[in-house]
């Protein structure tokens, strides 16, 4: 819906929770988190 | 702020302390309608929110109306489930231990950044507190200084020879009237001179500087006390209890200096309908003038826990 995303590398991962990187329309920086279970930190 | 940008500081010399005006933030958004809340997820043919996304789990991003701001600082909002109605408290367990792993992530990139010398985590829960949006979120400030609440910390360790968090939790844990919940790695309890009718801390069993140095056991642990917490204010009274929470951690100068993990809760409520109000005393003379004996809150909140659970 017009953000772009910043993901050219595969998502980062932190514990329990993937991160995925956008960046909004107007620059600013925006993070999903989302949780896949446990991992690397 | 003078000079025409929108964010500055100011030495409030009698105060010793740092004053941050951002003037834009007068027109940040206010206790908007249920339809138009910035936090939701941007429903196919609706309103554009803040995160342009049908569904999400856990967002953060840069604050719209910040008060700080790179390259001198962060603002930052992190909004805790897409369902608009609920609370921290009210998270799914795994989503709330997601959270710790998120705040972690957040420190750790906020505390690596050389304009910021202090990531500061926190919630403002209910109007009685200046909340302007109802999502359950929660926001960091990364400032560019170290403010005075962590400096007198370290003051405190000073004065008392070693980490004072780890030696107030001993005695808290020795006095055990005071405390209201723990598990195997966190204690919650009200401290022996707390500020406010029902303050909590909810301390780390273990020395740690910062959520860097919690294991993964401890970071559930962790959102399992703090929902407690929560769940518990919200059952004393059987209302949304009001609260600001926050959690103190190590500054991120280099090279910082030490810290203990902990969580603080500041809850205006002194009883069912009654607000303590920063005053006369307080404002003026910096000094906390209490109704209540930590000892009953803490048992009353104990209580309202263990029913809460």
């Amino acid at each position: 819906v017009g953000e772009r995303a910043e993901n050219a590398h595969p998502p980062e991962r932190c514990g329990v929770v993937e991160i995925a990187r956008h960046l909004k329309d107007d620059g600013r920086a925006l993070l999903l988190y989302t949780r896949i279970g446990e991992g690397p930190t | 702020v003078s000079d025409g940008s929108k964010i500055g500081e100011r030495f409030n010399e009698l105060r010793g302390e740092d004053v941050v005006y951002a003037i834009h933030r007068q027109d940040r958004t206010f206790l908007p309608s249920r339809e138009h809340c910035p936090l939701d997820a941007t429903r196919p043919g609706g309103p554009r929110t803040e995160i342009p996304f049908p569904s999400f789990e856990i967002a953060v991003f840069d604050n719209r109306f910040p008060a700080f701001e790179s390259p001198h600082g962060a603002a930052e909002v992190v909004v805790y489930t897409d369902q608009h109605d609920g609370s921290f408290g009210s998270l799914e367990p795994q989503r709330a231990e997601a959270l710790m792993w998120v705040w972690r992530h957040r420190y750790m990139e906020l505390g690596a950044r050389e304009d910021i010398d202090y990531v500061m985590i926190f919630e403002n829960r209910g109007v009685e507190v200046g909340v302007t949006l109802h999502h359950p979120h929660g926001q960091i400030y990364g400032y560019p200084f170290l403010p005075p609440v962590p400096a007198l910390e370290l003051e405190a360790d000073r004065r008392l020879g070693g980490c004072a968090p780890c030696a107030l939790l001993k005695r808290e844990l020795d006095d055990a009237q005071r405390i209201v919940h723990q598990n195997e790695s966190v204690v919650a309890y009200v401290p022996y001179a707390a500020r406010w009718a029902f303050e909590v801390h909810v301390v780390i069993r273990e020395h740690r500087p910062s959520l860097l140095a919690l294991e993964a056991g401890e970071l559930r642990d962790l959102a399992q006390a703090l929902q407690a917490v929560a769940r518990g204010y919200d059952a004393l009274f059987d209302r949304p209890f009001p609260y600001v929470m926050v959690v103190h951690q190590a500054p991120t100068t280099a090279p910082p200096p030490d810290g203990h993990l902990h969580v603080e809760f500041y809850p205006p409520l002194r009883t069912a309908d009654k607000l303590k109000y920063l005053a006369g005393s307080e404002q003026g003379a910096g000094t906390f003038i209490s109704d209540t004996l930590p000892e009953e809150s803490a048992g009353v909140l104990r209580e309202a826990i263990a029913r809460a659970a």
